[in-house]
């Protein structure tokens, strides 16, 4: 990249006052930016939350909350929704799915540019609510799951329940706003000639998840309003004395839930897949089964939610089902991870960042999804039911599944993004050793829950102090490397143009591109997808005129 | 500026837009016709819907007929109940009016009527 | 830089609608999170003060209808809303109604899950001991019919609209809002001379909940309603182009059907 770069910057802001280009902006990109802020905030207080949390169990007895349970309820619930709602759907939904959809179709824009800004506005008292409710009152100690008999007024009379219960209800509002956008877009926006089957896989993977959210949030929300009105408004939806069953509340979360965390992973799965072709140098294998895999992924994640609930006294033939529906998971999951693994196989790889990354969250969900498999069984979960096997299985798959793939996006498309390179060297020791430290912090929890350590405890018998330790002492490493990445990024925006590009997904030798059917008329920059054949960062509205395929 | 402007409208010109905004006359032809098309169907289907529409209004005013009578009997009984005394009040069951705490507008919940009284706790 | 932006503002070789910048999402959303913060402060009584909640909703109203505004001048004179963009609208929508269902569906489930096994504390019996059910046959016999006959003008109105006859559709539509109105003054007095309440077992609540539910969209259905009959009234809707009122019809449907499976369920199942 050359310092005409800087002459030539044909970024999303120009031309417009920063009021309209960032607070009433109805460009994709700018949104996107927005986005990624917003949610590496909430990434930093997440962190920071998991932070607090790993010192005070460092130890068996109290490091820092001081007999405090109720604070300890409070940074737990505060984790998981901010980690949940506002770092991973804001990442992966909003920035990433905001620049590099209507970019790879070749779209202008998204179909409606002020309901996305509304989409990403609304987050914004969402989290302030969320923030609020830790503050003032006894704070929201009920964990995200806001299971009714702890959240109703008997045990939290205060306000800061309802403003937990609105924080979500807004942030399903953001949801849904954004993925109505985005299906539409994706639906109707494509570029001459760009049918289904020339679409990259990520715009596959935004789909899938917008169908999802689509369908899963509004019954949080309808689950939500009945627990708002069970707390101030008298009814008895979930209150056993007027006939309710709080056990209704968690089917109808579940039923939510689980789609919830395909939506957090899916468009990492559309990530990886970009990435590995590129770095691989081959043609992803089989994406026509990666997009059915995903559509049944999708699909059977609205049949499984009772295995959350193994406990709970559901009946023998529907623990069997749930049991076998949630196994059955694993077929399109495996021959998502067959597909990438073939399709580096026998490619010419290039070590780069996203590729390390890539390939680690490939290591690592697998891992992840074999515990899963494990606690799928229901006659297994009554012994792992909230234990610290769970709290493993879902930190594999989530802090170290999705995680991952979203530093993957981020190394892979924000010179994309900015223009911007960044330091090659540190990104690679930023990966291993955030690599390190996850995993430190991570596979001793799998001890801790085989040997029967309940979750959601701020302490525990002596007997467990070690693999405690050990998995405190990897927080603080994860952090380091969180800590490095803000030092590279800081290094990408101040010498981004100074930086070696090894990276660059623009080959320079000859690869499959070449004889690319989906641009083999255009393609001069030997691009895999459409996204980089405009400058970077893309211009304002990505194209002037609607390419074709 | 201006200069350049035109510049670019010539390239604009040059270019392959040309090609994709060339009017088809056969197209646009087929356009109008499936429209007037649309108008000539919709002329039939509007008297059938007005007929329909028209044809149910007597309908509802041979329901309303049979409803409303019923309904203010109803309504009558509601409230000759509501004047017995305290001791032939219906049994009030434990989860019947339930207070967890009180409406922030006060006790009375939102759509209290006439025939609530005979329930209420206070 | 400069050419760059010329290019895009001289010619737009997209049938797509690239929006200006816009103030509204962001006002809008000061009204939500001002809605949301007093009704918390009013429900734990840190406030009584419903001034700040009214001004709120108004405010809610005001950018909407404000926002629309901006949609209906983009539409009707600047001529943004290309087919294609129309095709966008309308997809939007009907996923937005499959939100919507999804939402019905929610409560749906809170009403199957507490009827068909109802819980030893009501006595196994539905509807619960001593609550007096509704009449399926009294008003809300009255209620679906005029339901079903609004779908019926309805679809007179719009069919009058693509037959291009001004007077057939404004009757039409005018019949539709009138029996959207009745129909909520009749729920209204409905739940006014209703034995129970919200607060009556779990009974009242699911009744209350789905019934509440689809009148309050039956209220905002009413108002897109209206919407329309202004927009048709000022010659903005014409025989080819009228997604607004598409929409508002898909809407209308929508809550017709909603309607028959609420009656259903609500009235002759929970007799």
């Amino acid at each position: 990249m050359n310092i005409n770069l800087i002459n030539n910057y044909v970024g999303p802001t120009k031309g417009y006052h920063w009021v309209e280009s960032w607070l009433f902006s109805t460009n994709c990109q700018n949104m996107s930016i927005l986005y990624g802020m917003f949610s590496l905030f909430s990434g930093l207080v997440g962190l920071s939350l998991s932070v607090l949390m790993r010192i005070e169990l460092s130890s068996p007895n109290p490091q820092m909350l001081m007999h405090n349970g109720q604070l300890w309820n409070v940074l737990m619930t505060a984790h998981a929704l901010f980690m949940v709602f506002y770092l991973v759907m804001p990442m992966t939904m909003g920035a990433l799915a905001n620049y590099l959809v209507p970019l790879q179709m070749g779209s202008n824009d998204t179909a409606f540019p002020r309901m996305n800004n509304l989409a990403f506005v609304v987050l914004l008292p969402s989290m302030l609510f969320a923030v609020l409710s830790c503050l003032i009152d006894e704070g929201p100690g009920s964990g995200w799951t806001l299971y009714p008999p702890l959240t109703s007024l008997q045990s939290h009379s205060g306000s800061s329940m309802d403003m937990a219960m609105f924080a979500l209800h807004l942030s399903g509002l953001s949801s849904i706003f954004g993925a109505i956008n985005l299906m539409v877009t994706i639906i109707n926006m494509r570029a001459n000639g760009m049918d289904y089957s020339k679409l990259p896989l990520f715009v596959w993977s935004v789909l899938m998840t917008a169908v999802l959210m689509m369908l899963a949030l509004p019954v949080l929300a309808a689950g939500l309003t009945m627990l708002l009105m069970d707390r101030n408004f008298n009814t008895s939806f979930f209150v056993v004395s007027g006939g309710g069953d709080p056990l209704l509340y968690e089917h109808i979360f579940w039923f939510f839930g689980h789609p919830e965390v395909y939506i957090l992973i899916v468009p990492v799965f559309g990530v990886v897949s970009q990435i590995v072709q590129v770095y691989a140098k081959k043609p992803m294998f089989g994406k026509m089964g990666m997009i059915y895999a995903m559509a049944s992924i999708g699909f059977l994640g609205f049949c499984v939610w009772s295995h959350h609930m193994f406990t709970v006294g559901l009946d023998a033939d529907s623990r069997a089902y749930f049991s076998g529906a949630s196994l059955m998971i694993a077929m399109p999951t495996g021959s998502k991870m067959f597909s990438w693994t073939a399709t580096i196989y026998g490619g010419t790889l290039r070590w780069t960042t996203p590729l390390l990354y890539a390939v680690g969250f490939m290591v690592l969900f697998t891992m992840g999804g074999v515990t899963g498999v494990v606690m799928a069984n229901s006659s297994l979960d009554i012994m792992f039911h909230d234990t610290y096997y769970v709290v493993a299985h879902f930190h594999y798959v989530l802090s170290l599944g999705v995680v991952f793939g979203v530093f993957a996006a981020y190394y892979f498309w924000s010179p994309k993004m900015f223009g911007l390179y960044y330091n090659e060297t540190l990104a690679q020791m930023q990966f291993w050793i955030l690599f390190i430290g996850s995993n430190t912090t991570f596979m001793p929890l799998h001890f801790l829950g085989l040997q029967g350590l309940p979750r959601r405890y701020p302490n525990y018998p002596d007997a467990y102090y070690g693999w405690n330790l050990m998995a405190s002492f990897g927080s603080i490493i994860s952090t380091i490397s969180i800590v490095l990445f803000f030092y590279i990024m800081y290094d990408q925006f101040v010498n981004g143009l100074n930086n070696n590009q090894k990276a660059s997904p623009r080959a320079t030798d000859p690869d499959f591109t070449e004889s690319n059917i989906i641009f083999n008329k255009y393609n001069s920059n030997r691009t895999s997808s459409l996204e980089w054949a405009s400058e970077n960062p893309a211009p304002l509205h990505s194209y002037n005129s609607t390419p074709i395929m | 500026m201006l200069r350049r402007t035109a510049q670019f409208s010539k390239q604009a010109a040059r270019s392959n837009h040309r090609i994709s905004f060339t009017p088809d006359p056969v197209k646009g032809e087929a356009f109008r016709s499936y429209q007037e098309h649309v108008v000539q169907h919709a002329k039939g289907t509007t008297t059938l819907w007005r007929n329909i529409s028209f044809l149910s209004l007597p309908l509802l005013a041979v329901c309303a007929y049979y409803v409303v009578p019923k309904e203010i009997h109803h309504v009558e009984h509601m409230e000759a109940l509501v004047k017995l005394p305290d001791d032939q009040w219906p049994v009030e069951m434990d989860y019947q009016n339930m207070r967890h705490r009180k409406f922030f507008w006060g006790d009375k919940s939102l759509f209290w009527g006439p025939t609530n009284h005979q329930i209420s706790k206070e | 830089m400069m050419q760059k932006n010329m290019k895009t503002n001289l010619y737009q070789s997209n049938p797509f609608h690239l929006v200006k910048p816009s103030p509204w999402p962001m006002y809008l959303v000061f009204g939500l999170f001002g809605f949301l913060l007093n009704l918390t402060m009013m429900m734990h009584n840190i406030t009584d003060n419903y001034m700040m909640l009214l001004i709120n909703v108004i405010t809610l109203i005001y950018i909407g209808l404000l926002w629309s505004r901006d949609i209906m001048g983009e539409a009707t004179y600047l001529g943004e809303h290309t087919s294609k963009v129309s095709e966008g609208l309308n997809m939007g929508f009907l996923l937005f109604l499959m939100t919507e269902l999804m939402w019905f569906f929610g409560m749906f489930w809170a009403y199957f899950y507490s009827a068909l096994t109802p819980s030893v504390e009501i006595g196994e019996i539905w509807p619960p001991m001593s609550i007096m059910p509704m009449q399926a046959t009294d008003l809300p016999l009255f209620n679906t019919l005029m339901l079903l006959m609004s779908g019926a003008t309805m679809t007179y109105s719009h069919h009058a609209l693509m037959a291009r006859n001004r007077f057939n559709s404004m009757f039409g539509l005018f019949l539709t809002m009138l029996l959207g109105f009745l129909f909520i003054i009749c729920q209204y007095f409905e739940y006014y001379y209703c034995s129970y309440t919200l607060a009556d077992s779990v009974y009242g609540s699911v009744f209350f909940m789905l019934t509440g539910l689809h009148g309050m969209h039956v209220m905002t259905g009413t108002l897109l309603l209206c919407l329309n009959f202004y927009r048709l009234y000022n010659y903005q809707l014409t025989s080819e182009k009228h997604t607004g009122f598409n929409t508002s019809i898909l809407l209308w449907h929508f809550l017709d059907v909603a309607w028959l499976f609420v009656y259903i369920v609500c009235y002759y199942w929970g007799v």
